[in-house]
């Protein structure tokens, strides 16, 4: 586990307080933007504004549970045992920690992922460890958008290979996330990320950004939306970084 | 290190403002229970459904919008306030009593906590909220950020909505619909991190208080 008294790895929430800046890995959710095809795509509805001689402003939200930078839960795959439970029931303490993160922008189009990749990260900056979390960046929050090139973001991408998400459950991290639409690469119909994360209660979070800003060891946040027996919820995710002095 | 979670869950039954939206509702796309590979749903809601937060153009226009806001003012160490005792609307006196001045997040705790009023169904008109002079003296001890236990900061009586226009307008933060009732008055590092909505007046959000650190 982190050592909170060493400078070289100030990722625990204690040792932030000390002064961090919060660096937002989410996209923002406005009109256009990429959504998984049946999905609703996000939207608005003005319920009341001043300008039209309401005392407030006010809209209305239409979310699909997997709208922009979202958490998955287990039910989203696993339909029954126990891990079939819902975004509400996912223990908060799992979300709140230390994140490794690997980079991954050389792979090919619905490249894989594989554990001896996870291992040479490890070999050059440190074991991951129980309760960890892994942050994949693959480089695809470039290809986001709210027009047509926001197509792009939807085919081609990579994945998290089977091997390596075993060999992080093996590890026993809480949660892997990734600046793709889904763990898993683009025309995997098996899923196996999915299957094998989500059974293990191993939390999938999609769709991150900004993941270039952040060094190979920081602090990750991200709450789900307390929605009942939700398959998966938008998040506001972050990092928490040290600030020196 | 303890996290306690301070959010209303949203489901189709939980308490609204009264005549204003539809409750949330949740319509499934897929679910593995009818043989698809997933199950998803969709949710439709008010942007000010249970606990969330206000940007500051729900009441003033040209205010911020909810991808705008600072998130220093919603991750960092709070109070919560104890103001169980007060009876009617919180006052001036009752935060002077508290002594709350050079906090800049602050929770207010109130009877609506402990007659459980966040966590039922039906809305309640008789809920604690802010005084005009109450948010006019947290604007001026620089309040940067002030969380509630019910939907509203404002007394519902109160149809000009001064609370509203006082903090928003002094650009205060505003958390509405903390469920506060397992919460021992004292000091928190506060995570609440709402979506970031375009354009957006307010947000549902997950807050949640982490002690012991």
């Amino acid at each position: 586990m982190p050592d909170e008294k060493d400078p070289k790895h100030p990722t625990t929430l204690a040792a932030l307080l000390q002064g961090f800046e919060i660096i937002d890995l989410s996209h923002t959710l406005e009109e256009g933007i990429p959504s998984w095809p049946t999905h609703a795509r996000f939207g608005q509805v003005l319920y009341e504004s001043y300008e039209l001689g309401d005392v407030a402003r006010h809209y209305g939200l239409t979310l699909s549970e997997h709208t922009g930078t979202h958490m998955d839960a287990p039910l989203h795959f696993i339909a029954e045992g126990p891990a079939h439970y819902g975004i509400d029931e996912v223990p908060l303490h799992r979300l709140a920690g230390r994140a490794a993160t690997i980079e991954a922008p050389e792979l090919p189009r619905s490249g894989l992922l594989t554990a001896a990749h996870v291992r040479e990260w490890e070999e050059e900056y440190g074991s991951i460890e129980e309760l960890d979390m892994v942050l994949v960046r693959y480089g695809w929050d470039r290809r986001w958008g709210t027009g047509p090139e926001g197509t792009s973001f939807l085919e081609d991408w990579p994945g998290l290979g089977g091997d390596a998400a075993e060999y992080l459950i093996g590890k026993g991290v809480s949660l892997v996330g990734c600046d793709t639409l889904a763990v898993d690469a683009f025309g995997s119909e098996e899923n196996p990320a999915h299957y094998a994360l989500l059974g293990k209660e191993v939390y999938i979070v999609e769709n991150l950004k900004n993941l270039d800003r952040l060094p190979p060891w920081s602090f990750f946040v991200a709450f789900p939306l307390k929605v009942r027996g939700g398959s998966g919820s938008p998040v506001r995710a972050v990092a928490l970084m040290h600030r020196e002095g | 290190m303890e996290i306690i979670d301070v959010t209303r869950t949203v489901d189709p039954k939980m308490l609204k403002w009264p005549d204003d939206t539809e409750p949330p509702s949740q319509e499934f796309v897929t679910r593995t229970d009818n043989g698809d590979p997933a199950t998803v749903s969709e949710w439709k809601m008010s942007s000010h459904t249970g606990t969330h937060m206000d940007a500051r153009m729900h009441f003033i226009p040209g205010g911020w919008p909810m991808e705008a806001l600072d998130l220093s003012r919603s991750v960092g160490l709070c109070r919560v306030v104890d103001l169980t005792h007060v009876e009617g609307h919180v006052g001036r006196a009752d935060l002077e009593a508290a002594e709350v001045a050079g906090q800049a997040r602050l929770l207010l705790k109130t009877r609506n906590s402990e007659l459980g009023f966040m966590q039922r169904e039906e809305f309640e008109e008789g809920y604690s909220a802010i005084s005009r002079e109450a948010a006019e003296y947290l604007v001026e001890i620089g309040v940067e950020t002030i969380g509630v236990d019910y939907l509203s900061v404002e007394p519902f009586e109160d149809a000009g909505f001064s609370t509203h226009h006082t903090l928003l307008g002094a650009d205060v933060v505003i958390l509405e619909g903390l469920v506060l009732t397992e919460v021992e008055p004292g000091e928190y590092f506060l995570a609440c991190l709402p979506l970031k909505l375009a354009g957006s007046d307010g947000s549902p959000a997950r807050a949640i208080l982490i002690r012991g650190l």
